[in-house]
C-alpha cells in the first residue's frame, strides 16, 4: 500500500553568485590582521541567508572575524563581507566560501556554495 | 504650395516574439514558413540544440547556418564532436543585431563526418511591429515621408480669390439694400405718419433730415461768415498808473510802539477767553 | 595673407622639433579579469516512488531529476563538485536506516569542443562528483537519486526533503 508523499529535490530556476574568484589578502590598518572583501549576489527566491567561512585546503574551517558571517541578502540584491583574518592563519587560509542558508525546508532543496581561492 | 496635414495621431509598438522549432524533415527548413507574416519583422537571435549519436573516436562537426539572400551566410556556427563522446547535448544561444526577414534564407543543419544528431531545434527570435499595414499608419513606420510626399499633387493650382472684385458680391448687396428699402416704407410708414402729424411746421421736418441739415449748415457759414469769430480784433490798450506820490520820503510813525502793546493785550484777552 | 601665417606656423614648428627631442608618453592600460562562477537551478526534482520503500528521481519510477546549471566566465578557474543526498533534511520519524544512492552527469554544454569530455574527466568520491570546468560558458547536470528504507519496509506518510550540494570552487 502506498502512502502519498510529498517529495522534491529542487525548485525554479535561481542563482547564487560570488566574485571575485581571487581575492586578495591585504595588510589591514589594525595590526596582526589581513583583511580582503567579497560580494555575494542572491538570485534565489528560495533562499534568504548566505553564510560566510573561510577554509584550508581540506575544507576546514579557519577562524575569521566579520561584521557579518551569516547575513541576509534579498532576492536581486547583493552584500559585501569583509574579512579579517589573523595573520597566523593568513598562510593557511585558502578558500573563502558563501553558502545557502535554506530556512523554508518545504520549498527549498538545493545547497549551493561558491568559493573563491585566495591569491 | 499646399500643405497637407494628416489630421490625429497613432503609434506603432515593438512586438517580441518567438518561433517554433524551425527543424524540418532532412534538417533544413524554409525561413518563409518559420517567421510569421508580421509587419517590419527583424530577427534578433538565434538558439538552437541537438544532441549528437556518435562514437568517441569518430571524427565529427556538424553546422548550424541560415544563408544570407544577398549571398552567404547569415551566420554559421560550428561544434567539433571529433573524438568526443555522443549523447551530450549542446545547447547555444546567438545574438543578432535586429536583421531584417528579407535577409534570411534557408537554414539548415549539416554534419561532416561520421555520426548523426537527434533531438535538434533551432528557434528563432523576433520583433515587429503593429499598426504599419501601411506607411501612413504612424510617423514611424518605414516609408512614412514618402507617403506623405505622394499625397501632394504634382502640378498646384494657386487662384487667390478677391472679394472686392467679385461682381457677384455686388449685385447681391445691391439686391438685399433694395430688399431692405422695399421693407422700410411698409414698416416704418406709419411712424412717418405719426411724425408728420407731431411736426409744428415744416421746417421741423426738415431739421430731422440730416442731409437738409447739412445743406442748411452750409448754407449759414456761407452766410454768416465764420471765419469773422476767428480772427476777431479787440481793441485794448495800457492803464497808465494815475496814483502819484508827492513825498519822496516816507516817515515812522511814532506811535507804532504804543500801537503794537495794544495790539498785544487785545491778542492774549482774545487767547485767555478760549480758558474761560 | 594667410599664406604668409601658415609659412610662419610651419616654421616654427620645424625649429621646435629639431631643437628639442620628441616627446611620447606610455599611457598603460590595465585591467583586471575577474571571473564568476555562477550557480542556477533549472529544473526542480521530485521523488517518485514506485513503491513503498523507495523513493526515485528516474523518470520510469514517476520522478524528475533536478538540473543544475553552472555558469563561469573565466577557463580553467573553477571545479566544480556535487554531493548527492545522504539523508533527509527533513522528514517524518524514520525507525529503519534509509540507504541512499546518487549520482552527477553532465545533461548539456554550450562547447561542443571544450566542454564535452567533462563527463568522461570527471572525479568521483563516495557520494560526490567533481567536475574539472576548463572553458568559459554554461554547463547543466542533472542529478539523479535514489532512498530506500530499510528492511524494505513502507516510508511512513508525510514530508520529505533531501538537498543536493553544489559546490563551485575556484582553483
Amino acid at each position: 500500500m502506498y502512502r502519498y508523499l510529498i517529495l522534491f529535490l529542487a525548485l525554479s530556476a535561481n542563482a547564487h553568485q560570488m566574485s571575485p574568484t581571487y581575492p586578495e589578502l591585504k595588510s589591514s590598518y589594525l595590526e596582526g590582521l589581513s583583511v580582503t572583501r567579497v560580494r555575494v549576489f542572491n538570485k534565489r527566491k528560495d533562499v534568504e541567508y548566505y553564510q560566510i567561512g573561510v577554509f584550508d585546503k581540506d575544507m576546514k574551517p579557519i577562524p575569521f572575524v566579520s561584521q557579518y558571517d551569516l547575513r541576509g541578502i534579498k532576492y536581486h540584491n547583493y552584500a559585501e563581507f569583509t574579512i579579517y583574518i589573523n595573520d597566523k592563519y593568513k598562510k593557511d587560509a585558502v578558500y573563502i566560501c558563501s553558502e545557502s542558508m535554506l530556512t523554508n525546508v518545504e520549498s527549498s532543496a538545493v545547497a549551493s556554495k561558491i568559493c573563491s581561492k585566495i591569491k | 504650395m499646399v500643405l497637407v496635414c494628416l489630421g490625429g495621431y497613432s503609434y506603432s509598438n515593438f512586438y517580441f516574439g518567438s518561433t517554433n522549432n524551425a527543424v524540418g524533415t532532412q534538417n533544413t527548413w524554409d525561413m518563409t514558413n518559420v517567421l510569421p507574416d508580421y509587419y517590419n519583422l527583424k530577427v534578433n537571435g538565434v538558439f538552437y540544440t541537438y544532441t549528437p549519436v556518435k562514437n568517441p573516436e569518430d571524427a565529427m562537426k556538424v553546422y548550424v547556418q541560415n544563408l544570407n539572400t544577398e549571398g552567404g551566410y547569415i551566420f554559421r556556427e560550428t561544434d567539433d564532436w571529433s573524438g568526443k563522446a555522443g549523447g551530450i547535448a549542446i545547447r547555444k544561444a546567438l545574438g543578432f543585431e535586429y536583421i531584417p526577414r528579407e535577409l534570411w534564407g534557408d537554414g539548415s543543419i549539416t554534419i561532416d563526418g561520421t555520426g548523426t544528431i537527434e533531438n535538434a531545434s533551432v528557434v528563432y527570435t523576433y520583433r515587429y511591429e503593429e499598426g504599419c499595414n501601411t506607411p501612413l499608419d504612424s510617423p514611424t513606420c518605414e516609408g512614412y515621408s514618402d507617403a506623405v510626399l505622394d499625397l501632394v499633387p504634382d502640378t498646384i493650382i494657386t487662384d487667390i480669390y478677391n472679394a472686392m472684385e467679385d461682381e457677384n458680391i455686388n449685385r447681391e448687396e445691391t439686391e438685399v439694400d433694395n430688399k431692405k428699402e422695399e421693407q422700410e416704407p411698409e414698416e416704418v410708414k406709419e411712424e412717418d405718419d405719426l411724425e408728420r402729424a407731431l411736426a409744428v411746421n415744416e421746417e421741423t421736418l426738415e431739421f430731422g433730415n440730416n442731409l437738409a441739415q447739412n445743406e442748411m449748415l452750409d448754407a449759414m457759414n456761407l452766410s454768416i461768415g465764420m471765419q469773422n469769430y476767428y480772427i476777431k480784433q479787440i481793441d485794448g490798450g495800457v492803464y497808465e498808473e494815475t496814483v502819484n506820490l508827492k513825498d519822496s520820503k516816507l516817515p515812522d510813525n511814532k506811535y507804532s510802539p504804543i500801537l503794537d502793546l495794544i495790539g498785544d493785550i487785545k491778542h492774549n484777552e482774545l487767547i485767555n477767553l478760549q480758558y474761560q | 595673407m594667410i599664406k604668409e601665417i601658415a609659412l610662419i606656423g610651419i616654421v616654427a614648428i620645424t625649429t621646435y622639433g629639431g631643437s628639442k627631442s620628441a616627446f611620447a608618453l606610455d599611457v598603460p592600460i590595465s585591467a583586471e579579469v575577474t571571473g564568476s562562477c555562477v550557480i542556477s537551478v533549472e529544473t526542480n526534482g521530485t521523488y517518485g516512488q514506485p513503491n513503498a520503500y523507495k523513493l526515485s528521481t528516474s523518470s520510469s519510477d514517476g520522478g524528475q531529476q533536478p538540473i543544475t546549471r553552472v555558469d563561469v566566465t573565466l577557463a580553467n578557474a573553477y571545479k566544480v563538485k556535487f554531493t548527492a543526498p545522504d539523508s533527509f533534511s527533513s522528514s517524518p520519524v524514520l525507525n529503519d536506516v534509509v540507504t541512499f544512492t546518487g549520482d552527477t552527469e553532465v545533461s548539456a554544454v554550450s562547447d561542443a569542443t571544450n566542454m564535452a569530455d567533462y563527463e568522461t574527466d570527471k572525479v568521483e568520491v563516495d557520494m560526490s562528483d567533481e567536475y574539472s570546468l576548463t572553458a568559459t560558458g554554461s554547463t547543466w547536470f542533472k542529478h539523479s537519486s535514489t532512498a530506500s528504507n530499510g528492511g524494505d519496509r513502507a516510508f511512513p506518510s508525510g514530508n520529505y526533503t533531501a538537498y543536493v550540494v553544489a559546490e563551485c570552487i575556484a582553483i
